[in-house]
């Protein structure tokens, strides 16, 4: 089992600059850097919002996790956002397990998620945001 | 355990009771990280074979994962040579993975656990891999062998998983 990345970069002037990475297949130690590069890549772009889709994600080890908890502090860092949503069950189970992302937002699907982000939505835009910590 | 989630507990153990089909396979393995997904494409069509629930080949492909990646990239630095036997087999109501190497020996199971409160980047490498796979299966041996490691890892069907993980965890939503 491979993993896909699908990643989009909104351009809209009238929003935060946002990033979204849907993952699907297999999120393991061979597959990591792959997402790495990917997460690297849309980093330099400075988003002010992350988000890791993992409706398709079948499969994740603690390097997958790895890699997701760095976007995260880096995300910190630029005083942006970094949110997942939509894990399957087994994947839940083992980010639960692991407490893995402290401090990380991690919704059911997108109608959660799309409630917190319209509750914060004028402070990004302000560009006060809340701290990750 | 610690919990289920999307599935209840009932469930579990039925699909659990069932015994599974005899199967196995061996494979020799280098120390490199693009062998772990050769490894998961192996124990995915064993599983087919052996007839494992979704849960158990998740708990399987966990503990291969973490496992081969601790040694690969804590025991053999990820030299590219260095040799890896892999083994799973079912029996009956058995699941047995196990996994030798002979880098420097290292028994995972007297490694101090991971330091939760700290962000994963922030903990001792290899403490995460090793808690997930105390959390995934039932039993952990390790024995040294002459110069080889040996790390065997089992499941009984009938027994619920992660029956010594990390305790009852709730689901929960976790926002800032």
């Amino acid at each position: 089992m491979t993993l896909t990345i699908r990643s989009f970069s909104e351009t809209d002037p009238q929003r935060p600059r946002a990033v979204r990475i849907a993952l699907a297949g297999s999120l393991d130690t061979s597959t990591s850097f792959d997402l790495e590069r990917e997460v690297e890549r849309f980093l330099q772009e400075k988003p002010r919002l992350l988000v890791f889709d993992l409706a398709g994600l079948r499969f994740i080890s603690s390097s997958g996790i790895r890699v997701i908890a760095v976007a995260q502090r880096r995300m910190s860092a630029l005083k942006g956002l970094c949110l997942v949503t939509n894990p399957q069950p087994q994947v839940d189970k083992v980010l639960e397990i692991i407490k893995a992302l402290p401090g990380l937002s991690i919704f059911r699907d997108e109608a959660e998620m799309d409630a917190y982000l319209l509750e914060i939505q004028q402070k990004i835009i302000d560009g006060d945001l809340p701290g990750q910590e | 355990m610690g919990f289920v989630a999307g599935k209840s507990r009932a469930k579990m153990r039925a699909e659990n009771r069932a015994s599974l089909k005899n199967a196995g396979f061996a494979m020799e393995l280098k120390a490199s990280t693009s062998e772990v997904g050769r490894a998961l494409d192996a124990v995915r069509s064993f599983s087919e074979k052996a007839g494992l629930s979704e849960d158990l080949l998740f708990d399987l492909c966990l503990c291969v994962d973490e496992a081969l990646a601790n040694t690969i990239i804590h025991g053999y630095k990820r030299d590219g040579k260095g040799a890896i036997q892999l083994e799973v087999l079912a029996e009956g109501e058995r699941l047995t993975l196990e996994i030798r190497d002979h880098a420097a020996p290292f028994n995972p199971l007297e490694a101090p656990p991971p330091e939760l409160d700290l962000r994963p980047e922030e903990r001792k490498p290899g403490g995460l891999g090793i808690f997930l796979m105390r959390s995934a299966a039932h039993e952990i041996n390790y024995c040294r062998e002459g110069e080889w490691n040996r790390l065997t890892l089992k499941w009984h069907l009938g027994e619920d998983s992660r029956a010594r993980g990390s305790g009852p965890n709730e689901p929960s939503r976790r926002k800032p």
